[in-house]
């Protein structure tokens, strides 16, 4: 059964914002414009939870977040504020009011997932499953696109770069490239500069344009002697260029540097007694990805080998993610599947900060392996 | 005086907060970087203000105030066609996506874009002790005006660019409440 959230906001942009950010979501989004009309659909639709704004007309939201706590048959429902007021005197008002979380404007729609996920669980839409990680979910964001009008070189990316985490996808054309990008984004674009009229530099500041896509890093893929086009792309933001005819080992490594998941590859690996799986200080989610398909490979191998134990090493971890967290529910559930036993290094700060979300507030996080494995 | 926690000389600072308010909405809402060309600040002569290049362009102007132990204004004059772009940014659309009926859906971004900016800057003001609160934005559209301010107000004028377009911010304070 979808989740629902109201969002109430003066601003038409806002409620879009909050409706794009929740499409890949299973998510239902009402929308009010003012207090007096959230009130009313909170009272009809019961949210799961309301997204509020302070300043409206009509009535304003430190006035409906009021009602709303006044009210027996609404109070339990949790508010989060998204407001452009956040003078320090503001929040400890509101907060004082109750509201269980604040979101100051200017905000990216990752805070807004990542804030919502904190309170709810978010199940990605059965339509744009592969597009939305939830927590628990598969991992996703692995696929690379390729695109190439040359059905040769196309072959040779594909078949001499395997030995890689990612999964390509083939486009003849920028325009089949970028609207496949809308409804899943890849991890990165590798194109051929070669393509006509300038479509690979006009591709990625399609890509630049649209929030959702505007990190993914792009290579591109040129002859030596394209000197102007090579130029071109990379004061246009490529992150790098490969040379043509293919050069498996250089296109990897770029694509690996451009994704930021040097060093990655090697981040699951097993010993004489358990598995060891090291998270690194701010890996990205794409490089969590990297890390949890080596897990997947990995978890196997341990189970064949006879090993019971795996350790998730976080000591080198010192901010704990909603990303984190969704890449350690799907690793130890998967060994655990196996019948592997799963304990996690830390730092006390560490488990603190995983003791504030829902899915991790009973997890021990262990100093030393030491320690660990004696509790094993 | 003083219930303020301005410095006796607020200009510059002044000037900071919003330059940085500027910055960090275009930087988090259109994922753009606005960059500042020049800027103006006078207390008495406005007369040698920035105006946009070229007086026959359509522009269109966000308006947002505070209001508490310190009052305000600031317009947020863009071209129309920036103002498009930076509309489709906001939501993820392309101009073409818009069609001629669609200046209410520039209209309203344009007015949360300089709602977001007026208040970041206003909360650093709240959090100097200068409690204030915003006020609901309004759209101006048209060419051929400009606003002309109170003449003691404190104006700090910021003409900045983004891709290749300028715009202008243009900050109007009552110094009946600051040190002025």
């Amino acid at each position: 059964m979808p989740k629902k959230i109201l969002s109430v906001d003066d601003s038409k942009t806002v409620r879009l914002i909050v409706r794009k950010a929740m499409k890949p979501y299973d998510m239902i989004v009402c929308e009010a414009q003012n207090g007096e009309e959230g009130l009313a659909v909170a009272r009809a639709e019961k949210p799961d939870l309301i997204l509020l704004d302070v300043t409206m007309p009509v009535m304003d939201g430190v006035e409906m977040l009021t009602r709303l706590k006044a009210d027996p048959e609404l109070k339990q429902i949790p508010v989060m504020m998204l407001t452009a007021e956040a003078g320090r005197e503001n929040i400890l008002k509101i907060a004082k009011i109750g509201v269980r979380d604040y979101i100051v404007k200017p905000f990216t729609e990752q805070v807004l997932v990542e804030k919502l996920s904190r309170i709810m669980t978010l199940t990605p839409a059965a339509a744009a499953g592969a597009a939305a990680p939830a927590a628990g979910g598969a991992p996703t964001g692995r696929t690379v696109f390729i695109v190439e009008d040359k059905p040769a070189i196309v072959q040779a990316v594909t078949e001499t770069v395997k030995n890689s985490a990612w999964t390509w996808k083939h486009f003849t054309t920028s325009a089949e490239a970028f609207q496949a990008a809308e409804k899943t984004p890849p991890a990165a674009v590798v194109v051929s500069l070669s393509l006509p009229e300038g479509a690979a530099i006009d591709l990625l500041r399609s890509f630049r344009g649209r929030p959702a896509l505007a990190a993914t890093p792009f290579v591109g893929l040129a002859v030596k002697t394209a000197s102007e086009d090579i130029q071109r792309a990379q004061e246009s933001g490529f992150a790098g260029v490969s040379s043509k005819p293919i050069d498996a080992a250089d296109l990897e490594a770029k694509l690996r540097r451009a994704l930021k998941l040097e060093g990655v590859f090697r981040a699951a690996e097993l010993t004489k007694d358990h598995m060891l799986v090291r998270i690194s200080e701010e890996m990205t989610s794409a490089q969590l990805d990297v890390a949890m398909a080596q897990v997947m490979e990995k978890v196997t191998e341990a189970a064949d080998s006879g090993l019971g134990l795996a350790v998730f090493d976080l000591t080198a971890v010192k901010t704990f993610t909603v990303e984190i967290l969704k890449f350690l529910i799907s690793a130890t559930r998967k060994c655990e599947d196996l019948g592997m036993r799963c304990v996690l290094l830390g730092t006390s700060e560490l488990a603190a900060a995983a003791r504030t979300f829902d899915e991790s507030k009973d997890w021990t996080f262990h100093a030393k392996l030491e320690s660990a494995m004696a509790t094993a | 005086m003083s219930d303020t926690a301005l410095p006796a000389a607020p200009e510059a600072l002044l000037a900071e907060m919003m330059i940085d308010a500027v910055e960090k909405v275009f930087g988090t809402m259109v994922r753009r970087k606005a960059n500042l060309i020049r800027q103006f600040v006078s207390t008495r002569d406005h007369s040698h203000a920035p105006d946009l290049e070229g007086t026959d362009i359509s522009v269109v102007v966000g308006t947002v105030g505070f209001i508490g132990k310190i009052n305000g204004v600031i317009y947020l004059y863009l071209p129309e066609k920036l103002a498009t772009r930076l509309a489709c940014d906001m939501l993820g659309l392309e101009p073409s996506d818009l069609g001629d009926g669609d200046a209410e859906t520039v209209n309203d971004a344009i007015g949360e874009l300089t709602n977001m900016i007026v208040g970041t800057f206003k909360n650093q003001l709240c959090d100097r002790g200068l409690d204030c609160h915003l006020t609901i934005p309004s759209i101006l559209r048209g060419s051929h005006f400009k606003v002309q301010p109170v003449a003691n107000a404190l104006r700090s004028v910021f003409e900045f660019e983004t891709t290749d377009q300028r715009f202008l911010a243009d900050v109007l304070i009552d110094p009946s409440h600051t040190t002025l």
